[in-house]
């Protein structure tokens, strides 16, 4: 397994595993995405099927520094999605617990 | 010069170019450089009550490192082909 | 100091003459002439104002000129024959000399200067450089007694000829005078007592200026709503000085004089010849002469610049143009209140601004002026303004009606009066409109042709550098590729080529989208010639970048595209390392080593064990099975080989030497048979759960890569894979994970399992599918028999990929046995044996699948889980749709009671589908269709139908 172990060389050869993965990006701004990760370059812009987008919107109540702040999760959905490299923070495999899937009971 | 390439099929495409200042601009894809810099012709904003003073502009160059997303057709993106270009483009800064 | 009281008495009789010309002269001209040149007029305060020339002369126009003022009858007095570098020196002499006469001669009054004559060259620079280097400023402060008689001479009766010069010294400097002009005594000395009085003037105007400014702000406020004519006034005024301050030189008048003095100064020549006495009458005669000249000129001139400033007031009064009602009231009130003091008016100005009539804004600028002039003259100028309004008036009224009468017929003038007004607010409207057309169209134009062509296509070639790489089909693959296939779809073709390629290497990807004509196809062959001559700079750069990275560091950092090269590596993670940070472990590259080393040593421990239980060879060697890391990895390298292929094959074409392709075959061969080996294949079947190839094929991107592989794998290979395959198929995750299909949640799990699924169908059993259609009835039976082995069996009836294998091998038996019975394909004819083990087989699969013929549908699957019944699963028709067609491919074969095993078995979910199409519980006649379509798929293969069954 040395030959594949050699075939990490930096960084961008790990994003590039998951090619056609479903990926988890995270950007600036408390934004969030997931989909199938299918171009990137090295400004780490990328392309993404089937994206879902999470952005934390943080509401802290006026006054109160340190005071119980809300957060409100607003999602949507995009088909196709070009994502520019500079508001990329990190880019990961998404993994699917399989442990919640159903056996074959019957 | 991958998503350049990418960009170059989309032209008279309609795409969705989100800025980083929220502004959602659709319109259709005219033209686009190395820097991604991006020019859109019959352009309509997404909220437009919130940006009135882009209700009578018509087109639009944008500079690249404004955008964070565009939204594109994925009818017009063969995504088989593009994972192959940027392997290919991957191997090739490889040996570089 | 000496010429003032020498020439005192002198000065006494002039005085009284000049009073004797200016009674007379009242008497004969009009008053107001004289009045205009009153040393309280303010147009000098206004020209020394904005001039600032007081601070000018202290440094420039003092110092230099006033030693020539004086110096032209000095140095002629003292050297005669001394050429002085004069411009007019023609001029000068004869100047000079009869006053240098007169002077000696007669000691009689005309003394230009003698106190300087008298004095050597360095006294004339003692005397100038307290003095005389400001000698406007210091002039009225040098002697008490010039101070005194200065006094004496700026009493208001001062001559026209006075004030007139007055005028000229305060405008001109000093070394023009000199230069050009011949003064009398009294001219110089009225020069200075002008020059203090105009100072004086100045600050007089300054304060009154700041008295007005506080008045101005209404009107300029009230001017600024009304828009461009009453602005225009304020500075047109300031900026440009009336016509009586124009510089001494310009003016007509000073011509005149010119004239005047040459002629007097001939006649003086002649008169040096005839008897004193006589020449100081005539030359009295000559003055009075020339005075009356000069103030018949002046009348003239004051004429002219009547007409000027009545053109001036038209010319506003038309810029005024938007002028409303109020305007025209205006010049009533004005008819009424014809001489209120400007006091008066300032007031009545500061009391209602609102009040104030674009008339009255217009007339703002004036009123600084006007305040410093005498009654009549300000009578005049009203007189003029309304001139000019009548004037004005009569033009609008196309000239019919003058004010007179118009006042005579009030109601009819007010008609037309607004009809006017109306006419003009029209003509004033879409003279705007015109007016802002033409500004935005000179705003769009302003950078037109601000570029030569040179110049853009110096820019298009900068452009273009940039895009020119060493390969334009590997930097533009996308493009390339994309548009290829795009053309090749629309059936255009293909040799039409988006790339400029020059010579063997380097060219420009044009990539796709150029699809206008004319235009874009001129543009695109300029830049075709841009490209070829540039492409040499380009490739001289790529030289000078390698050369560059030679000498890295000599001169510092030099600029290279450092992103494409690898970060420098900050953690040394020992490879050897007993406890790697799993942390690090993942980017270093001992990743795969350290993971066995570190937390695998336990497993590699069991791994070791299991291997001692195993009794063959290395090559049967037990292993764990491929990590998810592990197998992408795996399937990246895969992908580059089969890109490497790929692009191998495409280089076929050019290759024309028997040996070079040869060796193209050679390394083609060599390159499939490292994507063989990479597939793991060959690997010992019980290696691992699952088998590496099966984890390789769990990434979507692996199930899309099989069919890209197997185009360059020969048939045997093939085989081999579909063996694999299926004998795998219970460890493939497709298969593994197909019970979440069964849920109705949308989950990320579910979405992907059906992605996977679909990918599993459309890639895997689609590259099986020809494999399958070539088979004899003998492979099939072992396809068959590997499938349902026990522990795949159910697996494989119960998800979309078995059940889509099992009905491709049933559906081929079909196709043999067609085959048979037409006897078509005599190579593929399976024997009677192997029909009668068929036959077993078949009965085999009858026995498995008989007590789960109704869970086969996932339909129904779905409506025990969650509690529907199947014919509300939504999207039932088209989950179901693969197990019909199964059933269907079942059907055929089946003997008599296996046809009656599957109808009793489907009875219910048969009658219960027609049941809900024929009574109408599906809505949707899309659905309705797909069911009955379903059904009958079923139902002909028992050579029944639909319509045969009544509910």
């Amino acid at each position: 397994m040395d030959s594949v172990a050699s075939g990490i060389q930096e960084p961008f050869d790990l994003i590039r595993l998951s090619l056609s993965e479903r990926v988890f990006v995270k950007l600036r701004g408390d934004r969030e995405l997931t989909g199938v990760l299918h171009a990137y370059d090295g400004h780490m812009n990328l392309i993404l099927s089937d994206v879902e987008e999470t952005i934390m919107i943080v509401d802290q109540p006026e006054g109160a520094v340190n005071g119980p702040s809300t957060v409100n999760i607003a999602k949507r959905k995009m088909d196709m999605l070009f994502v520019r490299g500079d508001g990329v923070i990190l880019v990961s495999r998404k993994y699917i617990k399989w442990g919640a899937a159903l056996s074959m009971s019957y | 010069m991958l998503i350049f390439s990418v960009f170059k099929t989309l032209t008279d495409q309609q795409v969705t170019v989100e800025l980083k200042n929220d502004l959602s601009i659709t319109g259709t894809l005219k033209s686009v450089d190395q820097f991604l810099n991006i020019r859109l012709d019959s352009i309509k904003v997404l909220d437009e009550a919130r940006h009135p003073h882009m209700m009578a502009v018509k087109n639009c160059f944008i500079r690249g490192s404004v955008v964070r997303y565009v939204q594109l057709p994925a009818e017009h993106v063969d995504t088989q082909l593009l994972e192959d270009a940027t392997r290919r483009e991957a191997a090739a800064q490889q040996k570089r | 100091m000496s010429f003032f009281g020498f020439a005192e008495k002198n000065l006494e009789s002039e005085k009284r003459r000049f009073l004797e010309d200016a009674a007379r002269g009242a008497r004969e001209e009009d008053l107001a002439v004289y009045t205009w040149g009153e040393d309280s007029y303010d147009g000098l305060g206004d020209a020394l104002q904005e001039g600032g020339d007081e601070l000018n002369d202290e440094t420039f126009g003092g110092t230099g000129a006033v030693g020539k003022d004086f110096d032209f009858s000095n140095t002629t007095l003292l050297d005669d024959s001394h050429t002085k570098p004069s411009k007019s020196p023609k001029v000068q002499d004869p100047l000079a000399r009869p006053q240098v006469a007169q002077q000696s001669a007669t000691g009689t009054p005309q003394p230009t200067q003698p106190s300087r004559t008298s004095h050597s060259l360095e006294s004339v620079w003692d005397d100038k450089s307290p003095f005389s280097v400001l000698p406007r400023m210091n002039g009225a402060g040098r002697t008490v007694g010039h101070a005194s008689h200065s006094a004496k001479f700026t009493t208001h009766t001062s001559t026209p000829a006075q004030s007139l010069l007055s005028q000229q010294s305060t405008s001109l400097s000093l070394g023009e005078n000199a230069h050009k002009d011949v003064h009398t005594l009294e001219e110089i000395e009225a020069e200075m007592l002008a020059a203090a009085a105009a100072r004086q003037l100045q600050l007089q105007a300054q304060a009154q200026a700041e008295v007005q400014a506080q008045a101005l702000p209404h009107a300029l406020s009230q001017a600024q709503l009304r828009a461009q004519p009453p602005r225009q006034g304020t500075p047109q005024h300031a900026a440009t000085p009336p016509p009586r301050m124009h510089p001494h030189s310009q003016s007509p008048r000073f011509h005149q004089q010119q004239q005047q003095h040459q002629i007097h100064i001939l006649q003086l020549q002649q008169l040096q010849q005839q008897q004193q006495q006589q020449q100081l009458l005539e030359l009295q005669e000559q003055r009075e002469r020339q005075h009356q000249q000069q103030l018949r000129e002046l009348q003239q001139q004051l004429r002219l610049e009547e007409l000027e400033r009545q053109r001036q007031l038209r010319l506003q009064q038309m810029q005024a143009g938007a002028a409303n009602h109020l305007q025209s009231q205006a010049v009533h009130q004005r008819h009424g209140s014809l001489s209120p003091s400007l006091s008066d008016r300032n007031l009545r100005h500061g009391r209602s601004p609102a009040a104030m009539t674009p008339r009255a804004q217009l007339e703002a600028p004036f009123q600084q002026s006007m305040q410093y002039l005498p009654q009549d003259i300000q009578m005049q100028q009203r007189l003029l303004a309304e001139m000019a309004q009548a004037e004005f008036m009569n033009s609008m009224q196309a000239g019919v009606q003058s004010e007179r009468e118009a006042r005579e017929e009030r109601e009819m003038q007010e008609v037309l009066r607004q009809e006017a007004m109306r006419k003009i607010m029209e003509a004033e409207k879409s003279e705007e409109k015109r007016r802002r057309k033409l500004a935005k169209i000179a705003h769009m134009a302003r950078y037109n042709d601000l570029m030569t062509q040179s110049d853009k296509d110096f820019i298009t070639r900068i452009q273009v550098s940039q895009l020119v790489t060493q390969d334009p089909y590997a930097d533009d693959f996308y493009a390339q590729v994309y548009s290829a296939l795009l053309r090749s779809r629309m059936g255009a073709q293909p040799q039409d080529e988006r790339v400029i390629k020059f010579g063997s290497a380097g060219g420009v990807g044009l990539g796709f989208g150029q699809r206008g004509p004319g235009r874009r196809q001129n543009a695109l062959q300029r830049m075709e010639a841009q490209v070829e001559r540039i492409v040499q700079n380009a490739r001289l750069r790529e030289k000078e970048k390698i050369s560059l990275n030679s000498l890295q560091g000599a001169l510092g950092k030099t600029s290279g595209r450092s992103y494409k090269a690898a970060p420098r590596q900050l953690l040394q993670v020992d490879s050897t390392s007993p406890t790697p940070s799993p942390a690090h472990a993942h980017i270093s590259k001992a990743d795969v080593v350290a993971s066995r080393d570190g937390a695998g040593a336990t497993r590699e421990a069991a791994k070791f064990g299991r291997e001692a239980l195993a009794t063959t060879g290395d090559a049967k060697a037990r292993k764990d099975p491929l990590t998810q890391r592990e197998a992408l990895m795996i399937i990246e390298r895969l992908y580059d080989i089969v890109l490497d292929i790929e692009q191998h094959k495409r280089e076929e074409e050019s290759i024309e030497d028997e040996e070079e392709h040869e060796a193209w075959s050679k390394r083609l061969e060599q390159l499939i048979e490292q994507l063989w080996q990479g597939l793991q294949v060959t690997v010992y079947f019980e290696t691992s759960n699952p088998h590496p190839f099966v984890s390789l094929l769990t990434p979507i991107k692996g199930k899309r890569l099989l069919p890209r592989i197997a185009r360059h794998f020969n048939p045997d290979q093939m085989r081999i894979v579909l063996t694999l395959i299926l004998a795998c198929f219970a460890q493939l995750d497709v298969v593994k994970h197909a019970s979440i299909l069964d849920s109705l949640h949308d989950t990320v799990e579910r979405r992907d399992v059906e992605n996977q699924t679909q990918a599993f169908v459309g890639s895997v059993v689609q590259t099986l599918l020809p494999l399958i259609a070539k088979t004899d009835l003998k492979m099939i039976r072992g396809y068959l028999g590997i499938l349902l082995e026990p522990n795949t069996a159910f697996s494989a009836f119960r998800t979309g990929p078995g059940l889509a294998l099992l009905t491709l091998l049933l559906s081929r038996v079909a196709v043999l046995k067609q085959n048979m019975a037409s006897a078509t394909e005599i190579s593929e004819m399976p024997s009677p044996e192997e029909l009668a083990e068929w036959q077993q087989q078949l009965n085999h699969l009858f026995e498995l699948i008989g007590p789960h013929l109704l869970t086969l549908f996932p339909s129904v699957r779905i409506g025990i889980i969650s509690g529907l019944g199947f014919a509300n699963v939504p999207n039932a028709d088209v989950l179901d749709q693969p197990v019909w067609q199964f059933l269907a491919s079942l059907a055929v074969h089946a003997q008599q009671e296996q046809q009656h095993i599957l109808v009793t078995s489907l009875r219910e979910m048969v009658l219960e589908c027609v049941a809900s199409v024929q009574k109408g519980w599906v809505t949707d006649p899309e659905d309705r269709k797909l069911r009955l379509n379903n059904v009958n798929l079923f139902l002909h293969a028992l050579g029944l139908d639909a319509s045969q069954i009544a509910v």
